[in-house]
């Protein structure tokens, strides 16, 4: 599968995290359980796709269009 | 002798129901105080069990010791400063993964700790149940299962603490090995990691190894859950019941109609529900006033009462309606979930004025009281979106200005238009505050990235003793703070309003030769091109401390009689003329002047302490009060020399 990042995954596909570009707010990330290996599935978007709302480990957070570019992801067929 | 009380601290992640257990085991015995050095605040609230009391300390909601706002790094340095006797680790049982990262962090300063599982039900309701004894072992410290907003499992809580048995954590979750380049061998703990972390400035490799640690954490943290917790027959599913009212609630399009209408109830609940009250408390206070002042005219000291220290007194209390009910909307936008929502659908607008979504919430309660809404700020954790929005919400049409704005509109503006001058007057609030953040956010430099990471919890019913409670230490919050400064204000005022230099003495004397007079004509060259009078002059002096007080600073000096209903002071203002032209002092030239300058002006001494409270320098106080004047005088006198001419 190609790496993508989180932006390009439409709503409701899932994905299964790969890397993260280091960034100021990276630990941030890896704390609310985004980190390689988890899969991660956007569930709502705003007009430009940013903030986006996603789906990880049972609970669901917004990130920004910044966040949601430094996670690069796989696409996972279910 | 010193007092033996002991100390308990509550931690946990936002959102898992730690303040509904602070409040169920303190009830009403709260105070609420700044943190030395820090402007957010520190949640405290004392109990006794049997003969022992004890303390307990809120600390603000957290998901790891890695600060990122200024409230969560009151968390660490609380840790590290002062050793408590206990600490209640509060965890969101249907978030369980997330509440052991902090956990398991915590649990590692060696410090005595227990575990408060809430909101079983909530896990239960997703098909989940978690076995407390297992998590016991694994966590190797003492779990209680509770549901708080209920009271369920408060007494074994309770007998816990008066047991006093109280020990650190069986086990060491993190791996010291990843500390050793940086501490020596006889330091090697996770506390004096966190010293040193907190001692040197960041670099990529003590950041990396932050990364290291958490996901070595969840790694650990996910074998303990699939020992604790299994899978049962689902019940109502608030996560999906969640998901689908986020369908509409924060869809792209509907979700904009949604908050519009939620807001449009919020904001027209407060201003009608506001009003009765606040009418009952000024004629209750004005027949004081009244009934004291006849008792015996002649006495100094019953005038003193009724002209400055019952009007001071009600200048405070007024507000109270007002801040209580802002804070019941807030409690409960809060409580229910929707207010990440929207941050979520605004926050990208707001951006664009260098705020961010949570900026929302503050600027909006602007349009209650400034005050409140500056304290407000605090989770926003960056500190230039912060500090745009507290130098933003002074904009925003407060309480205060109503009165103002009311009797000048109905004196200056066609009844036709009243109304939509009113309006007019509100967008202009909003219009500039944006406009503001705009040139903020182009002017002030960060380094700091801005960034928005945040959880949407699931939708929950408040709870009304939450409610209730926060409803009351806001209001004290503001009786204590402002209150005195009001109080003293008004008492200032009486005396200049009423004492003035004659025959070389102090004297009590009419308006018309006091202080404030002397005050009004001596300004009177600098307002006169914007359309005043030296009458008004002394109410823009006066109404400084506070805008109402405008109102009835010109009520004295036009000599309007207490009995005067606001339709006879518009008719009495609306007939003065100058002595000299006989043209009226109050048209539209002067009347739209006025209300631009009110709009602008930073006309409130307690907003400008609460700027330097928040801000914590003097600066930011200041360059907001000389802009802003500055806009109002600028748009005043344009305002004013425009509408003379047609």
């Amino acid at each position: 599968m190609l790496p993508m990042t989180l932006c390009e995954l439409e709503k409701g596909e899932m994905g299964i995290v790969i890397d993260l570009i280091q960034n100021e707010f990276t630990l941030k990330l890896v704390e609310m359980g985004i980190y390689k290996g988890r899969t991660i599935t956007p569930t709502e978007f705003t007009l430009l796709k940013d903030p986006i709302c996603v789906s990880v480990s049972d609970s669901r957070l917004m990130l920004r269009k910044e966040e949601a570019k430094s996670i690069i992801v796989t696409k996972c067929d279910l | 002798m010193e007092r033996n009380i002991r100390n308990i601290f509550l931690i946990g992640n936002p959102n898992s129901g730690k303040s509904s257990l602070f409040n169920q085991l303190t009830g009403l015995n709260q105070k609420i105080a700044n943190y030395p050095g820090v402007t957010t605040e520190r949640k405290m609230g004392s109990f006794y069990l049997g003969k022992q009391e004890y303390e307990l300390v809120d600390l603000p909601g957290c998901y790891s010791l890695y600060p990122n706002s200024i409230d969560e790094k009151v968390v660490i340095n609380e840790l590290l400063q002062n050793k408590p006797d206990l600490i209640l680790f509060v965890a969101d049982a249907s978030n369980l993964y997330r509440s052991l990262l902090l956990y398991t962090q915590v649990a590692d300063f060696n410090l005595p700790i227990a575990m408060v599982l809430n909101m079983v039900d909530e896990l239960e309701s997703k098909g989940e149940v978690v076995n407390a004894s297992f998590l016991e072992s694994e966590l190797g410290c003492p779990v209680f299962l509770c549901n708080s907003k209920k009271r369920k499992g408060i007494d074994s809580i309770q007998k816990y603490i008066i047991g006093s048995d109280f020990h650190a954590s069986m086990k060491i979750f993190g791996n010291k090995q990843l500390f050793s380049n940086y501490l020596s061998s006889s330091n090697l703990n996770y506390a004096s990691w966190h010293e040193y972390v907190q001692g040197t400035p960041s670099n990529a490799i003590v950041e990396n190894i932050k990364r290291i640690e958490v996901i070595e954490r969840y790694n650990k943290i996910e074998s303990i859950i699939a020992l604790t917790v299994s899978k049962t027959q689902k019940a109502f599913n608030r996560q999906r019941f969640t998901e689908k009212l986020d369908k509409y609630l924060m869809h792209k399009y509907y979700g904009f109609i949604f908050l519009l209408l939620i807001l449009y109830v919020v904001f027209q609940t407060l201003f009608t529900l506001a009003q009765f009250p606040m009418t009952w408390l000024d004629s209750g206070f004005g027949y004081m006033a009244h009934f004291i002042n006849n008792l015996d005219s002649k006495s100094s000291w019953l005038t003193f009462i009724s002209e400055a220290v019952i009007p001071g007194i009600s200048g405070v209390l007024i507000f109270i309606p007002q801040i209580a009910l802002l804070f019941l909307m807030n409690t409960f936008l809060e409580e229910s979930g929707y207010m990440a929502r929207i941050v979520f659908l605004l926050d990208n607008w707001m951006r664009r004025f260098g705020m961010s979504g949570k900026s929302v919430l503050p600027l909006l309660s602007g349009n209650a009281c400034a005050i409140p809404a500056i304290a407000s700020t605090k989770a926003i954790p960056t500190h230039k979106e912060r500090l745009i929005t507290i130098l933003c919400i002074p904009f925003m049409t407060c309480s205060a200005r109503l009165p103002v704005y009311t009797l000048l509109i109905s004196i200056v503006i066609p009844l036709e238009f009243q109304g939509l001058s009113l309006l007019s007057l509100y967008a202009l609030g909003v219009v500039f505050a944006m406009l503001f953040g705009w040139i903020l956010n182009k002017n002030i430099s960060s380094n700091e990235k801005s960034f928005l990471i945040m959880e949407l919890p699931p939708y929950r019913l408040p709870s009304f003793k939450n409610i209730y409670i926060n409803i009351k230490n806001a209001v004290v919050a503001f009786v204590k703070v402002a209150g005195k400064f009001i109080v003293t204000i008004s008492i200032v005022l009486w005396f200049l309003a009423s004492f003035g230099w004659q025959n070389q003495a102090i004297q009590k004397t009419n308006i018309e030769t006091s202080f404030a007079a002397s005050i009004g004509k001596t300004i009177e060259p600098a307002i006169k091109p914007l359309g005043y009078d030296w009458k008004i002059g002394v109410a823009l002096v006066t109404s400084f401390a506070a805008r109402e007080v405008f109102v009835s600073t010109l009520g004295m000096l036009y000599n309007i009689g207490e009995e005067a209903t606001e339709r006879t002071m518009i008719e009495k203002m609306k007939s003065q003329v100058y002595p000299q032209t006989q043209l009226p002092v109050f048209n539209l030239a002067s009347g739209v002047s006025l209300l631009l300058f009110y709009a602008f002006a930073l006309q409130c001494m307690s907003t400008l302490a609460a700027i330097k409270k928040e801000t914590d320098t003097f600066k930011w106080a200041i360059i907001s009060f000389l802009l802003m004047a500055s806009l109002a005088y600028t748009s005043a006198f344009i305002a004013f020399q425009f509408l003379k001419k047609c």
